[in-house]
């Protein structure tokens, strides 16, 4: 998986070692950690989120939340465990509240995939007009996070978890707090869901 | 295996998940079967897509939001720790929790007075007051074995007595007009209470009576005995000049001496009786009878009368009782019922 960073030794001790500094003091630290996982973060938001502001909104979130509470910081874990939960959390939660429901329903009326923030959409060729390639390559993607979207909040957790960002059926047990059973019946249920409606859609 | 089977295998198969015989079993079973391997691609296919899927790229102020969000809060928690700064001094829960206790327990027990005072509950607290001292008392019963000299010299002794308590009667009114106009408020239909008397005719406990009287007593008497006439405050000086009048007359004919004793009894339960037999008959209904403990004879009861058949009512009453002057009247006109309380005294 080239998206995700392996949760090695070596990286668990670079987590601590920033961790430590920060708790002593040093913002740069924290600055550090931020950077190292701003994209993942971000990444994991989108897809869960479908919309652009909502997953940035929701990352800087996660991260003010990472901020507070790295004083509770237990070192025998890992910091790659305890970010992700907390950025899943945080996300679940805007998916069951009832404004963010609305809000995609409006997003969709629009055509989806529309935002303030500016599309990375634009961003990949300067502005001129994409290759058919391309275009075709985004309008596949745009119909496979279409079909995320229908999933159950629990249902697309696995599956971005675990397609998307490559994370073992381990990690995502520690990450979502679901049984290794769990994981695994609903991960079958997400592909095959996603399976029958990209069929049809494509 | 079946296809049913293996479709709910498919997911972990991919992913290397199955584990000996289960995942041969799989495997033989897709180099047979058209469908399930049609399955198994296009699951694989959704899967290398997801695995491809562009990536967005993080805004160039997101560190600095970061920032600006965590000094918000910051501001926001030192507004908060400043308004509502909290004790420094630790306290352990178990004291926090039985001081806590201890200052609901004050708290209620202040406050329990409070609600006692007002309200029904006052009502029936001098209610049993009264009982009480009725019980101490008995005098309408004892009273009927003593010989006439000895009653006028209680009578004496009462007369006196009367004069000593007016004034702490007068305090007793505002408290007892107090306790009346809660009664008011949750017994609308309190009114005028008359006194009855028997034949024969009793003494009253008359350093008693005002208290317990005036709680049955709400509408304006006739005559103007003391000054203005309120329509809460009349009850107890309406009994005061009861009182007055009262003493005056308290002077059993050689008649009534005689009926005293022996006949007292069936003469006050026949009053009761026919008493109620009236009010039954004025169109009212009988609330409550007060009984002696002790004899079981009657000692009150409590009515009430239509307002349009009260006059009939008490001129009948007059036919079987003496009714102690002035004649309560009433004064109100929006009430449908009067309430009475009609007392039985015998008096030898």
């Amino acid at each position: 998986m080239n998206k995700k960073e392996s949760n090695t030794k070596s990286e668990h001790c670079a987590d601590t070692d920033l961790i430590a500094a920060f708790l002593k003091g040093d913002m740069i630290s924290f600055d550090r950690l931020v950077l190292k996982y701003q994209k993942r973060i971000i990444n994991l938001c989108y897809r869960l989120l479908g919309d652009y502001d909502e997953a940035n909104d929701t990352a800087q979130e996660t991260f003010v939340k990472v901020y507070r509470s790295l004083k509770n910081f237990r070192f025998q874990a890992s910091f790659s465990t305890w970010i992700y939960r907390i950025a899943v959390n945080t996300c679940k939660n805007k998916l069951g509240s009832f404004n963010y429901r609305f809000h995609k329903k409006m997003v969709r009326l629009n055509g989806g995939h529309q935002s303030e923030g500016g599309a990375f959409i634009t961003q990949l060729n300067g502005g001129s007009t994409p290759p058919l390639n391309e275009l075709i390559k985004k309008e596949r993607e745009a119909t496979i996070q279409r079909a995320i979207d229908t999933l159950s909040k629990h249902q697309k957790t696995v599956l971005i978890l675990r397609d998307i960002e490559g994370h073992s059926y381990e990690e995502i047990a520690r990450i979502t707090g679901y049984t290794l059973g769990t994981v695994r019946s609903r991960l079958a249920r997400a592909r095959e869901e996603l399976k029958k409606k990209i069929k049809r859609d494509m | 295996m079946k296809c049913v089977d293996v479709k709910k295998y498919l997911s972990e198969y991919i992913d290397g998940k199955l584990e000996g015989e289960l995942n041969e079993q799989v495997k033989k079973h897709l180099l047979s079967c058209g469908a399930c391997s049609e399955d198994l691609d296009a699951i694989l296919t959704i899967k290398e897509h997801l695995g491809r899927m562009e990536e967005i790229e993080v805004p160039q102020d997101f560190i600095s939001s970061i920032h600006k969000r965590i000094e918000e809060d910051s501001g926001l928690k030192k507004i908060f720790n400043t308004l509502f700064k909290p004790a420094r001094i630790k306290i352990p829960l178990e004291l926090a929790a039985g001081l806590t206790a201890v200052i609901v327990i004050i708290i209620l027990l202040n406050l329990q007075p409070l609600f006692k005072s007002t309200g029904q509950l006052a009502y029936e607290k001098k209610e049993t007051e009264i009982l009480g001292q009725k019980k101490r008392e008995e005098r309408p019963f004892i009273t009927e074995t003593k010989s006439y000299d000895d009653k006028s010299e209680e009578f004496e002794e009462q007369k006196a007595e009367v004069k000593e308590p007016l004034q702490m009667i007068e305090e007793d009114q505002l408290e007892i007009a107090q306790s009346i106009e809660s009664m008011k408020r949750s017994q609308p239909s309190a009114e005028p209470v008359p006194e009855t008397q028997s034949r024969p005719e009793v003494s009253q406990d008359m350093e008693k009576k005002p208290v317990e009287l005036a709680l049955f007593v709400k509408a304006v008497p006739v005559d103007d005995v003391m000054g203005e006439m309120d329509d809460m405050d009349m009850a107890t000086e309406g009994v005061i000049a009861k009182r007055a009048k009262k003493a005056d007359r308290l002077q059993p004919s050689g008649k009534e001496a005689q009926m005293a004793g022996g006949d007292i009894k069936p003469n006050i339960m026949d009053l009761y009786l026919k008493t109620k037999e009236l009010i039954l008959e004025s169109g009212g209904s009988v609330i409550s009878s007060e009984l002696s403990a002790e004899t079981g004879l009657p000692l009150s009861v409590s009515a009430e009368i239509p307002r349009e058949n009260y006059q009939s009512f008490l001129d009948k009453l007059k036919n079987i009782a003496d009714i102690s002057e002035p004649l309560p009247s009433v004064s109100f006109t929006e009430r449908k019922f009067v309430e009475m309380h009609l007392r039985f005294y015998t008096e030898n």
